[in-house]
């Protein structure tokens, strides 16, 4: 608990001009009784920064409370000692720059602000960061070309790597293939595929340990400090390590499911997989007769883009097959090769790799869908296509046909099998019959993700990386590919997102990037992404918990484990800091040194609600801190103007909105509650996941205890506005205002 | 599903085309239809040139070479200039105009000589020997006072001559052009030919669709020229011989004669034309088109006839006998190999083309694409 | 084996170079920097963000990049190890890989840092400017923000576009932020490692002589109509007509335009397929009842970008036709655009009215700037064989945001390499 408050008010920017910060400054001496208060029309300049820093240093003030601009701008002038709490007051943006200049509701406005700021400042701590002494060797599981490069990559930066392999070699699918891709230039002709330098390198090198034949036993822990036991036939080995890289690749689609394409009908029909096998071996041939085929025809998106199979396109088969067009001109120049795709697709500098390929006499190329394979004459095979470049429906004669089949990953979801876990417990012993019908259902819904464990995390949420869609632990966000919800472990190459192999090897570059990373910042007590350096964390009071299990269910990042009785066991490092668990908390025993059940309330009770009869209602904002609070600081930019009724608080994430701040609010006669989140469902943008989506959900339950209490449920409400809709906002403050208004005063008022 | 299509490609048959000038046939077409719709003569419905440029590189020679369409082209290169992969469509539809020629020549032995630039010899050997052969032996009346091309080529004789070719050629027109119709039935693209024949004859003597190309509009104009030239020559040749043959007309003809003077109009024209289009080809140097051994053989003999033609009247009135006869003697070789040559050659274009469009119009789809209506104001 | 706590690799390594501050630039620089690593950034515009800043939405979330963005200038503000230049670009490189010297010309800016951005010097100026930031569709005065959440919130002058001997924008200035006598400078660094994520610029569309682009005025460019989308583009989000400023009743996407093209980019650039697709939702999410034609050659949304493309293709009122548009011209009148192409499925030649086209032009990297030692391809795209020079993201490869920045994280990694050696060379 802070004593010693400074509080700097600035009247440049127009502030002065819309408040009277003389009287601003008389209210703060008055009422918030601080050891210095200076007004200053330029505080972020030299003279006004070198005011506070005095005040700082002098110790005068252990606190300073800087009423100026948005916390977004001047971010490094205001910046002092971490150890010394600085807290920023909006009267900028968000008071002076869209407020009615001189109205006495613009002061009161300022002057709520500046109150609301000096009790946070004054509940804030200072800042210690947790430090504790962590590995910075990284596991990474798969010795594919994945697993290798990022292997390779890390110890070449000075950081010891673990590398497990399941399989007897490394190399992984890489590691058998005859060529790769032209991904050099000219990017027209296969490049040999020399992962035996790599494998040589890797298996060299004094910072990698290499486990063949190897899995993962267990994985426990968090980052920096995950202790991991490797079991090989039999002998079981255990290390500590910092992060963790998921390599463990792909598999082809299923291919026994084509039968409409005639696999498993007739031998002479193969994978692009099982060709490439062939030819890394030998020569090309039919495997009904070993010869080699004067004809071939491949069929493109076999499997894929399909609704019956994968739904995706594995963006590699159109470059495999062009590699294998060329193997097989390499064999025979006189074979007749047809290729039969729907799209086409060799994006970027690998449309080179096509033309080279459709150059060649004997290369047919047609758009279309492949209606059949039959018998044809003699022993060939007889494939129809509907829609072909020749403007009719064909059909090829072709000695071998080869069906470019999809990547299915390597991975498990981790998620689910915790669900089925949960589920064949409540199978047997559930309460009612319906219960126990109902988790049977769900076994059976999920029963492939039976013993499906890569990484055999002991995550309360699951033993593997949550995947995203289509069974890929792949990022959900645009411009955070790495992020994954479980901190500290990375995906990389073909697990993560269909890709070739040169795009697996940045992937891993990538991945082993952010593991090192994340070691490093766990190494000085920091969060990562999306609040990277935050050294703030979560503090559980654990003597008031009620084993409710509502934080350890609800962390994004599986970062809370349980004991048997289910009390949670926080991992610090595995947290991002988004106070959802604080959220959850109905007992409130969750808190971080500057932002609290506690320290928001006071803010929230700091507000001044006038009495019934002045007609001036009061409505609580808030708002997601990226981007709802960007948005309102934008509006005031442009000079957007909204009622001056609403106070806006920052709030991490609308998922870390504790239901008490509701009650306290409503209870001290505010008249109306907004919550400004992100967009939710599928698209989601919330970087804490679900955020918004629980704010949601425990809004929908308080609603009934509003309506215990006599208040309309209208009185609370959730939107969702995002970074860039500053220009709606003005106008949703203003209706919900309006709405509070027609609904009338606040029972509450007064009591 | 409708009727399937069984796809054999023919891998020699993609050679040839590339032979006949078609050495981007194979440059990575992207069936991206640029090069269709570059083109204002392509009809709406089934337009060209993509089909074709499919059929050649997948080697399907009856689908190819038994397709008006390939007709309808008036080889000016808009689609060759726009083509993305530089595929040079215009030049694959004059290399299967080629091979069509060809393919469908009656007699066939004569359709691969007149190809070959190993046939030249042979071909120019028989005019020549033929003429050589008139010179020394015909038998000849008294000649005439002053120097005449009669006193070494009596004029019964070439008459003779040159209706017995007309005759031929017209035969083997008839019996090519059958063959070629039978393959545009049996590529089922063969419609009522008579119903189209005139608007066909007006496309033909207007050029209209000529006068469509965006590219190589000069070609446009040598062709004009060229065209009119010669059916003028062919026309007043004709009446004059007629003529002659009946007694009612002697050659020379006085200076004054309408026929004399038209046809050294026609003459004049038709030299001015070969030579724009000559002019164009150098010009060109193949960006738009390709020239072949095919083209020059058949440009060059027409320029040849008038140019000789002009020569040898000039020399005759200034009776300058040393070269006078040689030239005129070129002269008529150059007509013969014109004339008897005409199926199997370049010029054959003229009666394929006619047939094609007479065709196109028949089956209703209307040959000048509504693109083309916008093309002025484009 | 016991657990290792090896020191801290890098520490008292020269800092890594970055060039260019988009978005894969920006990544580099974050992602070493918040490992621990010193890093200079320099972007040659007065602002970072560079293309993705100028982005409406992303695809396929239809989010706003300024998210993300708000996140990494976060980022930026808060780590004592990142130092920011604008207007700055590399004049020259010398040295090996751990040890590089590079000459780094600074244009002047003419506001200094105390700028508060409250905007009394835009209001005082006299003088306007074409606005570059929306591709000129828009003006700015002399002195502006290069857009309204621009990272640094600082102000700039075109001095080019200042009238003779004007001092308004000083005289407005309260802070004496504004200093016009600021001189451009030059300053030497010591590096590790170079990182050039230089990105892109769309390839220049009045090339393409068949499609008007430049003469009608209906005829836009992807990245025009990006701007046009967004909220703080030239017509604040509202889609319209150049030629009228009305509602465009039907819209057609030529893809490919000088793309895949020996004339012009014989590449594919990769993100103009699912580019347009987005677009297509922002014409329709903005007028309903619109035409909607895709005219395209493959649809190359691959990988999970499928999903986004059968989002489209369900939603039913986008018409997708495998044709290339060949021509394009007006009506006169109208200024209603013909366009046409074959429609090489159905073998029919098409000729549509549209009253706006839409060409998806590709990229071009933006790698002929950079200093002599970096490796190029045919196409100046950066090849990443050499040991202490980098691309990272489309200066590297033609891709979406997501892949460039996966790239650039990886190119971090290359980048922290030659720092930990050249820490070990001390």
């Amino acid at each position: 608990m802070v004593s010693q408050l400074g509080v700097y008010i600035c009247s440049g920017c127009g502030i002065g001009d819309a408040v009277d910060t003389a009287k601003l400054a008389a209210f703060a001496e008055r009422e918030l009784k601080p050891a210095s208060c200076h007004v200053h029309p330029f505080l972020c300049g030299r003279e006004g920064v070198g005011l506070i820093k005095g005040d700082l240093a002098s110790g005068a003030v252990e606190a300073a409370v800087i009423a100026a601009c948005t916390a977004r701008v001047k971010t490094r002038e205001f910046d002092f000692d971490h150890k010394a709490v600085s807290e920023r007051v909006n009267l900028r943006e968000q008071v002076a720059w869209c407020q009615k200049p001189g109205d006495e509701e613009t002061q009161a406005m300022a002057e709520d602000y500046l109150r609301m700021g000096c009790v946070k400042a004054r509940k804030t701590e200072p800042m210690e960061p947790l430090v504790e002494e962590i590995s910075r060797k990284v596991l990474v599981v798969g010795g594919g070309i994945s697993g290798l490069t990022a292997a390779l990559a890390g110890a070449e930066a000075g950081y010891e790597v673990v590398l497990v392999e399941k399989q007897a070699r490394l190399g992984g699918f890489m590691g058998t293939v005859k060529k790769s891709l032209p991904h050099r230039p000219p990017y027209t002709e296969p490049v040999a595929a020399s992962l035996a330098d790599i494998i040589l390198a890797v298996s060299k090198h004094p910072r990698i340990e290499v486990f063949t034949s190897a899995l993962i036993g267990k994985l426990e822990g968090q980052p920096g400090m995950f202790d991991v036991s490797i079991v090989m036939d039999g002998r079981e080995a255990t290390t500590r390590v910092g992060a963790v890289i998921l390599a463990t690749g792909w598999k082809p689609y299923n291919a026994s499911r084509l039968t409409r394409l005639g696999y498993g009908v007739s031998p002479d029909v193969i994978t692009g997989v099982e060709l490439e096998r062939m030819a890394a071996a030998g020569p090309i041939v039919r495997p009904s007769n070993g010869q080699g085929p004067k004809s071939v025809l491949f069929v493109q998106c076999a499997g894929s883009r399909d609704k019956e199979h994968l739904a995706y396109c594995s963006s590699v088969c159109c470059l495999a097959t062009l590699k294998h067009v060329s193997y097989i001109r390499e064999q025979n120049p006189d074979t007749k090769v047809y290729v039969v795709y729907k799209d086409m697709r060799t994006p970027g500098l690998y449309e080179q790799f096509t033309d080279a390929a459709q150059a060649h006499p004997l290369n047919f190329f047609t758009f279309g869908e492949v209606a059949g394979v039959e018998k044809g004459n003699g022993d060939r095979l007889a494939v129809t296509v509907r829609g072909s470049v020749l403007g009719e429906p064909i059909r090829v004669e072709a000695d071998l046909v080869v069906l470019a089949t999809g990547m299915v990953p390597n991975a498990a979801d981790g998620e689910a099998i915790r669900a089925l876990k949960d589920a064949e417990v409540k199978s047997v012993n559930a309460e009612s019959e319906n219960q126990r019908a109902e988790a049977a259902r769900t076994v059976e819904t999920l029963k492939e993700h039976r013993g499906t464990q890569i990484l055999n995390l002991t995550y309360r949420q699951g033993p593997d990386l949550p995947v995203l869609s289509q069974g890929f632990p792949d990022s959900h966000f645009v411009c955070f590919p790495y992020e994954t919800r479980r901190t500290g472990i990375y995906a990389a190459g073909a697990v993560r997102a269909p890709m070739d192999s040169a795009q697996a090897e940045q992937d891993a570059w990538g991945a082993m990037m952010k593991a090192i990373q994340s070691v490093e910042m766990a190494a000085h007590g920091q969060a990562v992404h999306p609040r990277a350096g935050d050294l703030s964390y979560p503090i559980f009071q654990l003597q008031r918990c009620t084993q409710c299990k509502r934080c350890t269910e609800e962390c994004p990042f599986g970062s809370l484990d349980e004991d048997e009785k289910g009390t949670p066991k926080l991992n610090v490092n595995r947290c991002r800091r988004c106070g959802i668990c604080m959220g959850a908390c109905p007992e409130r025993i969750v808190s971080f040194k500057n932002y609290s059940v506690d320290l928001v309330a006071s803010m929230i009770k700091a507000i001044e609600v006038p009495e019934e009869d002045e007609e001036k209602p009061r409505v609580l904002v808030l708002a997601c801190e990226n981007d709802a609070y960007p948005a309102l600081d934008a509006a005031g930019q442009r000079r957007l103007q909204y009622d001056a009724s609403v106070r806006i608080i920052p709030v991490r994430c609308l998922g870390s909105v504790n239901i008490v701040w509701i009650a306290d609010a409503l209870s001290r006669g505010i008249d109306g509650i907004l919550l400004l989140g992100c967009k939710m469902g599928e698209d989601y943008q919330c970087h804490f996941v679900k955020g918004s989506e629980l704010a949601k959900k425990r809004l929908e339950n308080v609603s009934e205890t509003l309506q215990r209490l006599q208040l309309e449920p209208e009185r609370l409400q959730l939107a969702e506005v995002s970074i860039n809709e500053w220009g709606s906002a003005p106008a949703l403050l203003n209706s919900f205002v309006e709405k509070m208004r027609e609904i009338g005063p606040n029972p509450y008022k007064g009591f | 599903m409708p009727s399937v299509l069984q796809v054999e490609p023919n891998p020699s048959f993609t050679r040839n085309v590339i032979a006949a000038g078609a050495g981007d046939l194979k440059k990575c077409c992207l069936e991206c239809g640029v090069c269709t719709a570059a083109c204002d003569l392509a009809p709406e419905e089934a337009p060209f040139p993509r089909q074709q440029m499919i059929y050649a590189q997948w080697g399907l020679e009856e689908k190819a070479l038994g397709d008006p369409a390939i007709w309808l082209c008036h080889g000016c290169g808009d689609c060759t200039a726009q083509c993305p992969k530089g595929a040079r469509p215009g030049d694959v539809m004059a290399a299967l105009r080629r091979e069509a020629i060809k393919a469908y020549a009656f007699p066939r032995f004569m359709g691969e000589l007149v190809a070959k630039p190993q046939g030249l010899l042979a071909l120019l050997a028989l005019p020549a020997l033929i003429f050589a052969a008139i010179a020394l032996w015909a038998p000849r009346g008294n000649p005439a006072p002053q120097l005449e091309f009669a006193n070494m080529f009596p004029i019964p004789t070439l008459e003779a001559l040159f209706f017995t070719v007309s005759g031929l050629v017209v035969v083997m027109f008839i019996l090519s052009l059958r063959r070629m119709l039978a393959a545009w039935s049996r590529g089922g693209k063969r419609s009522g030919i008579l119903p189209g024949l005139l608007p066909a004859f007006r496309a033909v003597v207007t050029h209209e669709r000529f006068a469509q190309c965006r590219q190589g509009r000069r070609r446009y104009l040598g062709h004009f020229l060229t065209f009119w030239g010669f059916t003028g020559l062919a026309l007043m040749g004709t009446t004059v011989g007629v003529g002659t043959m009946l007694g009612v007309m002697r050659t020379p003809l006085p200076l004054g004669s309408p026929f004399k003077l038209s046809a050294n109009v026609c003459a004049v024209v038709i030299l001015a034309g070969a030579v724009i289009l000559l002019a164009d080809r150098f010009r060109d140097a193949g960006k738009l088109q390709h020239s072949t051994y095919f083209d020059w053989f058949f440009v060059l003999t027409l320029a040849g006839v008038a140019f000789t033609g002009v020569l040898s009247e000039l020399l005759r009135l200034g009776q300058i006998a040393q070269v006078m006869y040689g030239v005129y003697f070129v002269h008529l070789v150059l007509i013969f190999a014109l004339f008897l040559y005409a199926p199997y050659s370049k010029f054959a274009h003229l009666l394929y083309r006619t047939v094609a469009m007479a065709c196109s119009n028949g089956s209703g789809k209307s040959a000048t694409s509504q693109g083309s209506t916008f093309a002025e104001r484009g | 084996m016991a657990a290792t706590t090896a020191p801290f690799p890098f520490r008292g390594s020269k800092p890594v170079l970055v060039i260019g501050g988009g978005i894969a630039g920006m990544t580099t620089t974050l992602e070493l920097a918040e490992a621990g690593c010193e890093v200079l950034l320099v972007e040659k515009a007065p602002y970072l963000g560079g293309r993705v800043a100028r982005t409406s939405l992303y695809f396929p979330k239809l989010c706003p990049p300024d998210c993300g963005l708000e996140i990494n200038f976060k980022r930026l503000k808060t780590n004592p190890r990142v130092q920011i230049l604008n207007l700055a670009e590399v004049e020259s490189l010398s040295g090996e890989p751990g040890n590089y010297e590079a000459t780094i010309k600074i244009r002047p800016r003419y506001v200094t840092d105390v700028c508060t951005a409250c905007g009394e010097c835009a209001k005082a100026c006299p003088a306007g400017r074409p606005d570059d930031f929306n591709d000129g569709l828009s003006t700015t005065k002399a002195v502006y923000l290069p857009y309204p959440m621009a990272f640094p919130a600082q102000y700039v002058i075109d001095r080019s576009a200042c009238r003779e001997g004007c001092r308004a924008c000083a005289d407005a200035c309260q802070y004496g932020a504004i200093d016009l006598a600021q001189q451009e400078n030059r300053q030497t660094v010591r590096v590790s490692a170079v990182v050039a994520a230089t990105g892109w610029a769309p390839y220049d569309a009045t090339k393409l002589e068949t499609m008007g682009f430049g003469r009608f005025p209906n005829v836009v460019t992807n990245v025009m109509l990006e701007r046009m989308a967004a909220a703080n583009g030239p017509t604040g989000g509202r889609i319209l007509r150049p030629s009228d400023g009305l509602a465009p009743k039907s819209v057609a996407f030529a893809q490919c335009a000088g793309s895949r093209d020996e004339h012009h980019l014989p590449y594919c650039s990769a993100v103009c397929c699912p580019a347009s697709l987005k677009h297509t939702t922002y014409i329709l999410s903005r007028y309903p009842e619109a035409e909607v034609t895709v005219f395209y050659t493959d649809v190359r949304a691959v990988g999970r970008l499928e999903s986004f493309f059968s989002r489209v293709v369900a939603d039913g009122r986008t018409q997708l036709i495998k044709a290339r548009i060949s021509k394009v011209e007006e009506d006169p009148v109208t200024k209603d655009l013909l366009v046409s192409g074959e429609d090489v499925v159905n073998r029919r030649k098409i000729l549509r009215k549209v009253s706006l086209l839409v060409l998806a032009v590709g990229m071009v990297p933006q790698t002929s700037g950079l200093p002599a030692g970096f490796v190029k391809d045919q196409f100046g795209f950066i090849q990443n064989d050499s040991t202490g020079l980098f691309g990272a993201g489309c200066a590297r490869w033609p891709a979406e945001v997501s892949s460039s920045v996966r790239d650039a994280t990886g190119a971090a990694l290359r980048a922290l390499q030659c720092a930990v050696r050249s820490a070990q060379d001390g």
